[in-house]
């Protein structure tokens, strides 16, 4: 039995949730391993929101809103743009795999973008795997104990 | 007495200044932070290559209740924190003299925040031969061989935060991980609560990190802190073309370009 | 019991040391690492240093762990299930090569961890560890054993303690129960004293210092003086010296849930932590560094010898050899044995 990925996926309630929604209207099937949060904005998704993610058994994170210049609040995507700039390079130098992680721009309108975004995500982690790396990592605290 | 000493009597003399935060021998003549209020106290003062303590941690706690003005000696990275302080309204720079020190007996001082940033403009931040080889030497290595080192790494961290208390831009009175409700970042020392702490510190960091590698000389158990922030510096440079400090200018993630370019967004 | 007696040669002492290996014991020594030596788990291609002062972090977290579960919790439904602290799994762990001052920091956290609540997780540990100590013959300018009630040659704490004395022989001595048990399964290896051998004459040379009855005096009636604004002016207030401090027992209790299970964890503290004594209503009594670094030595040389009968310091030195800042301890100490009676 293939490998079914957990995947999260971060995404603002203006465009692409709204996007989301649309490709269910539109009946475009699409993979149901993905969990969607539903934000305010990209702006709003904090970098520990990942980090958690994976914690709690994530093998793959989607963040996904508003094209840049298209924000329901101005500018908020603009500050997640550079964040995620930023975040990704710190996470490959750690060795949190960024491939892991798919940032996107899919508006309200872009039914078929979304649908199409899942599924390859869907695939690519199937290919990279459960994240069993980081997992082992985060349950060391359910263990016993540490001597040192 | 020499010629810093010297000055530093002077301007306690004339109470110029009424404090100096300053570097004096402290055990195995490894210098420490020197609080000077007396002129006859400036013996103590010293400078030299192994001053390397970003004195300006204490600028916030020691400055407020200073009656009068305040004297600190600085070392380059030293002045990147002044201006980083000051654009963040950290720091009240009209009561503060700063004591440029450049080698055992040659200093600059300043009185004017806008001479220090010229100052800082023309030198680059540049990140020294030891760690760019280490840096280029993890970045080499397989993402999951990076995870077995940086796990390796932190499971020396016994969750101490010196790091923390010796970043002068690490000033939050409530840091992050003492929010416990809910408790956002682990704070016993397993894994998970180190490379939550640390990851999230770096990127608190991002934009600001001075380069002076107080963190990681104060760590207790030598783990290479400075080399995920000097990994940024790299990075953000490579990404958005420099890395300055300046009083008017914005912190890198609160502000942004219309047209910053990326390759990692669909 | 009485402390006993006795000679043992150094190819005994190693013997002593395979055996326990071989039998499948569970043996922390300290070990060289590139710059620094740590107490970890050996074997038997591991080499034991033992030509270095200090380690970076004490043993007490073989006790004390640096974080431990103390029970996990299970929500299904109305029902919750409590899955208690296993104490079958505490291992049984044999600390070789510690240093007498490491011994005898367990005496401090065992008359913390007992002194009004008998902590049942703490002291079933501590049972299950046997303390194999070795004298030192060096230190450096950081130690300061010899003042507060310590040495170089100093029992408190351990099982047995051996002395090097010469090339090929060491003094044995053993001191508890626990070290009766082994001195009984070598017993061949444990050879009569010899009345010349002089212990003393083969430690590290470490004067005392400071008088701990002063100090403990002076701290009494200086609680307004204006001594601990002078000397914390540089403490940024970080846990280094809490946490290398073989001495220090103070914990966090942390819930850690996912979903609809978790754990509830115990986990190092610092009482120099800023908001280590904020209470629910956000009012802190110890608001200020000086006020948590008065209460820091308070505790240590006032309060705990008052009201616990021990000391709470051994003298290692490690707080100072890992302040950021140099907090030295023994530097501290002293400027307050310099000072008058008032303050």
């Amino acid at each position: 039995m293939e490998f079914e990925p957990k995947i999260v996926a971060f995404v603002c309630n203006w465009c692409t949730y709204a996007g989301a929604d649309l490709t269910g209207t539109s009946r475009i099937k699409y993979s149901n391993d993905v969990k969607i949060i539903r934000f305010p904005c990209t702006g709003r998704i904090d970098f520990m929101y990942l980090l958690k993610a994976f914690a709690e058994g994530a093998d793959g994170i989607i963040v996904s809103g508003c094209h840049p210049n298209d924000c329901h609040y101005t500018s908020g995507n603009f500050h997640a743009r550079r964040r995620w700039m930023v975040f990704e390079g710190l996470l490959n130098f750690i060795g949190i795999d960024s491939r892991r992680i798919v940032f996107s721009w899919i508006s309200a309108a872009e039914g078929a973008k979304w649908a199409e975004l899942v599924n390859k995500t869907v695939k690519s982690i199937q290919e990279l795997g459960p994240y069993t790396q980081y997992q082992k990592v985060a349950g060391t605290f359910k263990k016993e104990v540490t001597n040192g | 007495m020499d010629k810093l000493q010297k000055f530093v009597f002077d301007i306690l003399t004339s109470k110029e200044v009424t404090l100096v935060i300053g570097y004096e021998n402290g055990s195995a003549n490894k210098p420490r932070p020197a609080f000077i209020r007396e002129p006859s106290d400036s013996e103590r003062l010293v400078f030299n290559e192994k001053c390397v303590l970003n004195l300006t941690v204490y600028l916030g706690t020691h400055c407020t209740n200073n009656p009068g003005k305040v004297a600190i000696f600085a070392t380059l990275p030293a002045l990147c924190s002044i201006l980083q302080l000051a654009s963040e309204h950290q720091i009240q720079t009209a009561d503060l003299l700063v004591i440029y020190c450049k080698s055992n007996d040659e200093f600059e001082v300043f009185d004017d925040i806008n001479k220090i940033e010229e100052l800082v403009c023309k030198e680059e931040v540049v990140i020294d031969s030891k760690n760019s080889v280490l840096i280029e030497t993890i970045s080499k290595l397989s993402v999951e061989e990076r995870f077995e080192y940086w796990t390796e790494q932190f499971s020396k961290c016994i969750k101490c935060y010196a790091c923390r208390a010796a970043c002068p831009l690490c000033y939050c009175t409530r840091c992050t991980v003492e929010i416990n409700q809910p408790q956002w970042v682990h704070s016993p020392s397993h894994a998970l609560g180190n490379f939550e702490w640390h990851i999230m510190r770096a990127m608190h960091m991002a934009g600001r990190c001075l380069n002076c590698d107080a963190c990681a000389n104060a760590c207790p158990v030598d783990i290479p802190l400075n080399l995920l922030t000097k990994y940024m510096i790299r990075d953000i440079k490579e990404k958005f073309g420099e890395y300055t400090f300046s009083v008017n200018k914005g912190n890198l993630l609160s502000t942004f370009k219309p047209d910053d370019k990326e390759t990692l967004i669909r | 019991m009485d402390i006993e007696k006795y000679v043992i040669l150094k190819p005994s002492v190693d013997a002593i040391l395979k055996s326990l290996l071989a039998s499948g014991k569970t043996i922390v020594a300290p070990v060289r690492k590139k710059d620094a030596v740590c107490f970890e788990k050996i074997d038997e291609n591991s080499t034991v240093a033992d030509d270095f002062v200090q380690t970076k972090l004490s043993l007490k977290s073989f006790a004390f762990p640096r974080y431990e579960k103390l029970f996990g919790f299970n929500k299904s439904q109305k029902n919750v299930t409590v899955n208690d602290f296993d104490f079958k799994q505490i291992p049984e762990i044999y600390l070789w090569g510690t240093k007498p001052c490491d011994a005898s920091g367990f005496l401090a956290l065992n008359a913390i961890f007992n002194w009004d609540f008998k902590d049942a997780i703490y002291n079933a540990r501590q049972e299950k560890l046997t303390i194999i100590t070795f004298s030192c013959f060096q230190s450096d300018e950081n130690c300061f054993c010899t003042s507060v009630g310590g040495g170089p040659g100093g029992t408190a704490g351990s099982d047995i303690l051996f002395t090097k004395v010469g090339d090929e022989k060491y003094i044995a001595e053993v001191i508890s129960e626990k070290g009766s048990r082994i001195r009984e399964q070598f017993s061949e290896f444990f050879l009569p004293t010899e009345a010349e051998l002089k212990k003393e004459q083969y430690l590290a040379k470490i004067d005392q210092l400071l008088d701990k009855e002063i100090i403990k005096e002076r701290l009494e009636n200086f609680f307004e003086s204006e001594i601990w604004k002078k000397q914390s002016e540089r403490c940024l207030g970080c846990g280094a010296c809490a946490y290398v401090c073989p001495a220090c027992g103070c914990f966090d209790i942390q819930d850690e849930k996912s979903a609809n299970q978790g754990s509830r964890i115990r986990c190092w503290d610092s009482c120099g932590f800023s908001q280590f004594t904020v209470h629910a209503s956000g009012h802190n009594p110890r608001a200020s560094q000086s006020q948590r670094w008065r209460q820091r030595l308070s505790h240590k040389f006032s309060i705990m010898p008052e009201r616990l009968n021990v000391v709470g310091c051994t003298g290692c030195g490690r707080c100072s050899r890992a302040c950021p800042v140099d907090m030295n301890l023994l530097e501290h100490l002293t400027s307050i044995m310099k000072m008058n009676h008032d303050g």
